[in-house]
This record gives structure tokens, C-alpha cells and sequence, in this order.
């Protein structure tokens, strides 16, 4: 079994190094991000004469905010890839199963989620001289929960692919972009109208990065808020996994040849 | 004696269409079987089913003796397959492919296994190529090398030999009946190329309209069609030829210099016994044997109603 997942996870690992485009994506869009948000974040402080101190909340928001970002979209894509490749059929007519399948590809995005959260939080610290490491070990519980959201969304994602192959594929990208605003990546609860703080309260992330303000302002962690994070996320992933596992008897229904 | 592969009253159902319907049919160790149809025939479906990427709607298979829904992970370490219709991931070099299959497989030895399949396929070249850039005969090679991956005990083969050269098909089909011999390879194979079948099947399926319509060897199904084609170089403007064909009544077909005339088996002597008698001047006469060929036109055009047998 375990062959079988490092299996898996060698055919990402490959199919990355072998991509200008996948390296560049490590470089690129932490570089892009960081300095557009952290250039208006700047801005904002020097027009409030210091009044309003948001750089550091929208650097280390834009950092966490990756890893919801990649794992939803390296599970999406990676999915996606196979359709692209027409490779179903050689993975599954092989003895690995859908639940080392999806180990494979969870556990090589956690690895390039940590790469990735590295290598945003050098180019943070080298554009603004954040470092994202003095939220201390509180980081490793943020992540995992973003992660888990972001991995819930793309196993749903998957499981649309699966049951609509390639002519929604675009779902892949733009789904995350739903759920960004209600995240309350650069902003406070508060700040949404009422029906939006109220649609916040569903989305598991919007406690991590409310907490995240809270550490980065010196106040103490509400860990009932990460409990509920926990506990919503661990909800939408069991229905995520639910409605992939129908989508991909689904394909076999029909076929996965058919399915690109 | 187990059955390498036993298919009892499959059927597959999309909507409406009958895809397959109620098939039966078994592939002994050892054997080469070969499953014959038109394209849409239900054949690429049937292996569909046998690999497990698509559910029947019912019936039962089993490899080994062994449930195939049961055993899933078991049997899919034994069996193995390669077709036209499947690629490994474009953006990888042939040296990741190998190496990441390896280990689905869970294979022992990887390295050795692996060194041995480059050299029997000649892929020691294209290492270092994408699998993009290769040519649709190098593809081919590639999958065919994944599919002798795990030693497999079954291999089912669909069209493995299309976009390959003369040289490199002979190869590949020396390459199975070594197998075979040396391993006890049981082999399912299509193909639309029928002197290729006939070549190393031991038996052959026809399938059509997802039925199995005839099961034999391909000497039983040659002999059944009792017909052989007769090609020579003749003047057809003779009067003494043109008696002789007006007598038996055949049809001449016309290829390239030559004349094709196709007759029963046992018509045969009693012609080239009559152009000799009635002095008909001749050369390069050739009597071909009817074979799979023949009987894959002969049988889907009896099907389609376009020709009475």
C-alpha cells in the first residue's frame, strides 16, 4: 500500500519538475501577491500617519491564505491532469485503489504546500521584512486547518470532474474565489454586511484568519473558534468525500475512458 | 484446471444501448486469445469491464479463479494491459513513467525489471524524452513495456501493435509467444489486423453488436469458410479463358497485373486442371488459403445483410 501511494506521489512529483510553469508558480504568484497587497498595505499606514497598522496582517493573511489555495487547486489540477493525459485508465487498471490515490495526491501537496509557505515567507520577509515564523508554533494548527478546507473543496472539485469531466474544468480555478471573501483573509468579521457575517460563521476559515489578527495584535487565541473551524471542516469533508466517492462510481458507470 | 479468465453473462447497458450482451467466455492459462470485431463491436467495452474502470451492469468475471469485485487489488498485481486508446502522462520523461508504475506495481527487483524492459522494447534512447515529443510507434513501446511490468500472469492487449513499424510488431509478437512459452502468459488481444491473429492467436472471439456470434482456432474458422483465392497472370481476352471462367462461373478481380479469383477449396483442382487441359497460357499462379480475413469481411458482411454467404 504504501509503495502504491509513494507511487502516486512520484507522478506529481515528476509531472511538477518536469513544468516551468508548476516551478514558476512557486515564485511567481507569492512574488505577485505579497507585493501588491503588501505595497497597498504600506500605503494605507502612511496615509494613516500609522494609525492603522495592516501590513502585517495582509502578508501573513496573503501567506496563510496559500495554503487553502494550493491544496484546493494542486487537488483540483492534479485530478484534471489525468483527465488531460487520458492516464485514468492506467492508474485504476493498476492495483491502487481511490483512498491510496487520494493519499498520493494529498500527501505530495502537503510538501509542496510547505515549500510553498517557505518560499512566501522569505519573499515576505525579504519585500517587507515580515517574518511570518514569530506567530510561532500556532502556524502548524492555521495551516493544517486552512489545508484541510482547501483539500475538502478539492475533493469536491474532483468529484465534479469525475462526474462532469473537463467541460467544467474552470471550476477548478474559480472556486476558491467563492469562498475568499467570507474567509476574511485581509479583513474582519465585522466589516462584511450581515448576512455575509453570518455566511462567514460557515466558512471554516474565517476563524483561522480572525485568530490570525488576534496572535499578530498580541491578543490571546479563542481556541473554542479553532474547535468549531475543526469541526465544520471535518463536516464538509466527510460530505466532500460522500459526494466524490458517488461521482467516481458515477464514472465508472459510464466509463473512465469516456471521462476527459 | 483454472480458467486464467472466466467471463460469465456479461452485459453492459448505457441508457438504452446494449453495449455487450450476456457474453461468456473463458481464456485458458497459456492460450493467446483473439476478440474480433468491427469497431463499435463492444470489444474495447468488454475490456473496459475486465480491467475495472467500468462497472458492468451485470455478470460476473473472474481471473484466476478468483472474483474480480472481490479481489480487486490482488488480481489487478497479476494482470496487466496495453492499448491505443491510453496514454501515460504527456509532460513526463520515459524514465519517470517506468519508475513511478514501478511502484504501483509494487514491484521487487525494480531496478533489474526495469533495465530489462528498456532493453527488450529499445526505449534505452528515450529516457530522457517527454512522452509528448515521442512518436506514436515509441508510445506504443512504452506501453507495451508498462504493460510486462509487474510479470503479468494475464495480459490484455488492445490493438497492441497499430502504430508500429513491420520490424517492431514482429518483435513485440515473438516478444508475447516467448512469454507465453517461458511463462504461461495468457494473452486477450484485438486487433484489425487479421495475418497478425492468425499468427498468434490460439483461438479467436468474434464479437458483434455485443454478442459473441462464432468461438473456435482460426484453422477451424479457415476450414469452415471453405474458400481460396487464385491469382495468376493471364491474357482474359483468350476465348479459351474466357470459357473456362464462363463455366465455373466465377468472378475475376482485377489486381495490379494479376487476376484474383476466388472459389471453393475443393473447386480448385478441377480449374488449374482445366486451364492446363484447355492449354490456357498462364503464369505465376498462386492459390491462397482463406483466412481470418476473409472470414472477418465474409461474417460482418452477412451481419450487415450486404452479401448472402
Amino acid at each position: 500500500m504504501l509503495n502504491r501511494i509513494y507511487g502516486i506521489f512520484l507522478r506529481y512529483h515528476y509531472a511538477t519538475i518536469r513544468s516551468w510553469d508548476r516551478l514558476t508558480d512557486f515564485i511567481y504568484w507569492p512574488i505577485i501577491d505579497l507585493s501588491l497587497w503588501g505595497i497597498t498595505g504600506a500605503y494605507i499606514e502612511a496615509s494613516s500617519n500609522g494609525g492603522i497598522q495592516v501590513l502585517d496582517s495582509l502578508v501573513c493573511g496573503i501567506i496563510l491564505w496559500y495554503s487553502v489555495y494550493r491544496t484546493q487547486g494542486d487537488t483540483s489540477i492534479g485530478v484534471l491532469e489525468e483527465l488531460w493525459n487520458k492516464n485514468l485508465i492506467n492508474i485504476f487498471s493498476s492495483p491502487v485503489s481511490i483512498f491510496e490515490y487520494r493519499i498520493g495526491l494529498l500527501s505530495y501537496n502537503l510538501i509542496k504546500l510547505i515549500l510553498a509557505t517557505l518560499m512566501a515567507s522569505l519573499i515576505a520577509y525579504i519585500l517587507f521584512g515580515f517574518n511570518f515564523f514569530k506567530l510561532g508554533w500556532i502556524i502548524i494548527p492555521f495551516m493544517f486547518l486552512l489545508a484541510l478546507f482547501g483539500w475538502t473543496l478539492g475533493i469536491f472539485v474532483a468529484g465534479l470532474l469525475f462526474r462532469f469531466s473537463t467541460k467544467i474544468q474552470s471550476i477548478a480555478w474559480t472556486i476558491i474565489w467563492i469562498f475568499a471573501p467570507f474567509s476574511l483573509v485581509y479583513f474582519p468579521r465585522e466589516i462584511l454586511p450581515n448576512w455575509g457575517q453570518t455566511l462567514s460563521l460557515l466558512v471554516p476559515t474565517s476563524y483561522v484568519f480572525e485568530e490570525m489578527r488576534s496572535v499578530l495584535h498580541g491578543d490571546r487565541i479563542i481556541w473554542h473558534n479553532l474547535l468549531i473551524c475543526l469541526e465544520l471542516n471535518l463536516v464538509y469533508l466527510a460530505l466532500s468525500a460522500l459526494f466524490f466517492r458517488s461521482s467516481f462510481r458515477a464514472a465508472l458507470n459510464k466509463g473512465l475512458v469516456k471521462i476527459f | 484446471m483454472i480458467d486464467a479468465l472466466s467471463v460469465r453473462s456479461l452485459s453492459k447497458k448505457f441508457g438504452d444501448v446494449v453495449a455487450v450482451d450476456n457474453i461468456s467466455f473463458s481464456l485458458q492459462e497459456g492460450e493467446i486469445l483473439g476478440f474480433l470485431g468491427q469497431n463499435g463491436a463492444g470489444k474495447t467495452t468488454t475490456i473496459q469491464m475486465l480491467l475495472g474502470v467500468l462497472t458492468p451492469s451485470s455478470g460476473s468475471i473472474s481471473y484466476l479463479g478468483q472474483n474480480f469485485f472481490q479481489f480487486r487489488t490482488e488480481i489487478l498485481e497479476r494482470i496487466n494491459f496495453s492499448s491505443t486508446y491510453t496514454n501515460l502522462p504527456f509532460g513526463l520523461k520515459v524514465k519517470d513513467a517506468l519508475h513511478f508504475i514501478s511502484y504501483l506495481y509494487n514491484l521487487q527487483n525494480r531496478k533489474k525489471k526495469v533495465g530489462e524492459l528498456i532493453e527488450i522494447f529499445n526505449l534505452g534512447k528515450l529516457l530522457e524524452q517527454r512522452i509528448a515529443s515521442l512518436s506514436a510507434g515509441e508510445q506504443t513501446r512504452l506501453n507495451l513495456a508498462k504493460a510486462f511490468i509487474n510479470e503479468p500472469k494475464i495480459l490484455l492487449l488492445d490493438e497492441p501493435t497499430a502504430s508500429l513499424d513491420p520490424e517492431n510488431a514482429q518483435i513485440i509478437r515473438e516478444f508475447i509467444i516467448t512469454q507465453r512459452k517461458e511463462k504461461g502468459l495468457s494473452v486477450l488481444f484485438t486487433s484489425h489486423n487479421m495475418i497478425e491473429v492468425e499468427e498468434i492467436c490460439d483461438r479467436v472471439i468474434f464479437i458483434q453488436s455485443g454478442r459473441i456470434t462464432l468461438d473456435d482456432t482460426p484453422y477451424n474458422l479457415s476450414k469452415k469458410l471453405n474458400l481460396s483465392t487464385v491469382r495468376l497472370l493471364v491474357d482474359i481476352e483468350s476465348p479459351k479463358f474466357k470459357q473456362l471462367i464462363s463455366t465455373f462461373n466465377f468472378n475475376i478481380e482485377h489486381i495490379g497485373p494479376e487476376i484474383s479469383i476466388k472459389m471453393k477449396e475443393s473447386e480448385v483442382p478441377s480449374f488449374i486442371n482445366s486451364l492446363v487441359k484447355e492449354d490456357v497460357s498462364f503464369h505465376g499462379l498462386t492459390v491462397i488459403r482463406a483466412g481470418l480475413e476473409e472470414y472477418f469481411f465474409k461474417d460482418n458482411l452477412i451481419q450487415s445483410g450486404t452479401r448472402n454467404a
